[in-house]
């Protein structure tokens, strides 16, 4: 038996709307009845795990048990501000919790639920349209729309050096496009954490801190960019999320822990 | 599903999520981000760290494939629809290209597409497997070559596959999974591009 966190909550009332129902079942084969642990002003939401990490019964780092962990935290953020744990965060007991997280870090939580109060993530991808960026920028170069005529005929490396160049053209929009854009979103959020782009298309991954109150705001915001972006940028923007990437606590403890 | 509607350009609709569906949406999230605490990790056991290294590979892998998948099928139809835009684009319809020539300028402007989007992959595969690697771009190399005879009926021999060293500086700074991931996929589409020539 050991303890499974979900994420940290002020403490609630007794006529607070985080019943049962909204807590419902976490992670484990049978989903575990998920509680609150209660600690001073606030509480940690967990769920007790039957087996051993991997095992039969046990929380297994798959597909249903990481669902269930985003699940459980949806459906406590519908209700209250919550900080949410990263997945797969295990201590052999309720004691535990309390002893290494909400007794040590009571300070940094309750600075952290103050601050968070209201607020979601929004993870926002900007992505080039590839037809369309590859378009764009042989249009506006008159060297690489002269390549382009001629490209039909070239031979096999003229052509990847061709393709080379319009890789570059791409790259530097991109960089101008990059800054355009988190220019214009810092006035619309309260802050924004920059993610690694995963390909030379991306334009932007990045992870958005706004009020729940003012998502529809933001929204119409990301639509106006986008028209402004003349449809060679593609937005998309997942959320309202619990804060995961606005969270303070524990945050020295990433690098070496989780370094692959 | 909600997401083709989602990702369509000029309209970021914000998504509601998680659901199972959206899983892939807060993968990262959920594996890299959010309280930690050291005590904590050290308790979940090693065992903790390798499965969620390996899940979310599996994970976003199968995520990945589903959305590759759909994009070799767009491919098809952005191929067939840039030939009359590229040559529109860079001058008039007839502007002084013979109809054979168009044809060239599409399997140009798809070789191009394709070392954009391949061009790193394909470096990173020639490294860890050289012969593979070479036969591959053989391939791609055949592939053109072909379009070419067909078009202007001219042989066309020099397909040098040794000659693409900068490429792999496309990819640079890319999480460590994705180019394989890419390479899977990327084999795939070279191969569907073969099929249809």
């Amino acid at each position: 038996m050991s303890t499974y966190l979900y994420g940290v909550i002020r403490q609630p009332t007794s006529r607070s709307r985080l019943t049962a129902d909204v807590l419902g079942t976490g992670v484990g084969e049978p989903p575990a009845k998920v509680r609150i642990l209660p600690y001073q002003q606030i509480a940690a939401v967990v769920s007790t795990a039957s087996g051993q990490i991997g095992e039969e019964g046990g929380i297994r780092a798959m597909r249903r048990d990481m669902a269930a962990h985003a699940a459980v935290q949806s459906r406590v953020m519908a209700v209250r501000t919550i900080l949410p744990a990263r997945f797969g965060m295990l201590v052999p007991d309720d004691r535990e919790v309390i002893a290494t997280l909400l007794e040590p870090q009571l300070d940094q939580l309750l600075e952290d639920l103050q601050r968070l109060r209201g607020m979601s993530e929004l993870k926002l991808s900007a992505d080039y349209v590839e037809s369309d960026v590859i378009a764009r920028v042989v249009k506006s170069d008159p060297q690489l729309a002269r390549l382009a005529r001629q490209s039909a005929l070239a031979s096999h490396t003229q052509r990847i050096d061709f393709g080379r160049q319009i890789a570059a053209a791409i790259q530097q929009r991109r960089e101008q496009d990059t800054q355009w854009l988190l220019e214009s979103l810092r006035p619309l959020v309260r802050q924004i954490v920059v993610d690694d782009a995963p390909s030379d298309l991306s334009v932007l991954r990045a992870s958005l801190l706004a009020p729940t109150a003012q998502i529809d705001e933001v929204d119409a915001a990301l639509a106006r960019l986008a028209d402004e972006a003349a449809g060679i940028l593609r937005l998309s923007c997942v959320g309202p999320l619990p804060p995961y990437s606005f969270v303070q606590v524990g945050i020295s403890e990433k690098e070496h822990a989780w370094d692959y | 599903m909600p997401e083709s509607n989602t990702m369509s350009r000029r309209d970021p609709q914000v998504r509601r999520a998680p659901n199972s569906a959206g899983l892939y949406d807060v993968l990262d999230l959920i594996l890299d981000k959010g309280i930690v605490i050291d005590a904590f990790v050290r308790v979940s056991l090693v065992g903790i760290e390798l499965l969620t290294v390996d899940a979310r590979v599996v994970i976003a892998s199968v995520d990945t494939y589903l959305r590759y998948a759909e994009g070799a099928e767009r491919l098809q139809l952005y191929a067939r629809s840039q030939a009359k835009r590229l040559p529109d684009m860079v001058e008039g319809e007839d502007g002084g290209i013979a109809s054979g020539g168009k044809k060239l300028l599409k399997k140009g402007a798809m070789a191009a597409d394709r070392l954009i989007e391949h061009g790193g992959d394909e470096h990173g595969r020639s490294q860890d497997q050289a012969e593979d690697g070479q036969e591959q771009e053989e391939g791609i190399g055949h592939t053109i070559a072909k379009g070419m005879r067909k078009a202007v009926g001219k042989v066309f021999h020099s397909v040098g596959g040794s000659d693409e060293s900068d490429e792999g500086e496309q990819e640079k700074g890319a999480p460590e999974q994705r180019p394989r991931q890419a390479n899977g996929s990327g084999g795939s589409k070279h191969a569907r591009a073969g099929a249809r020539r």
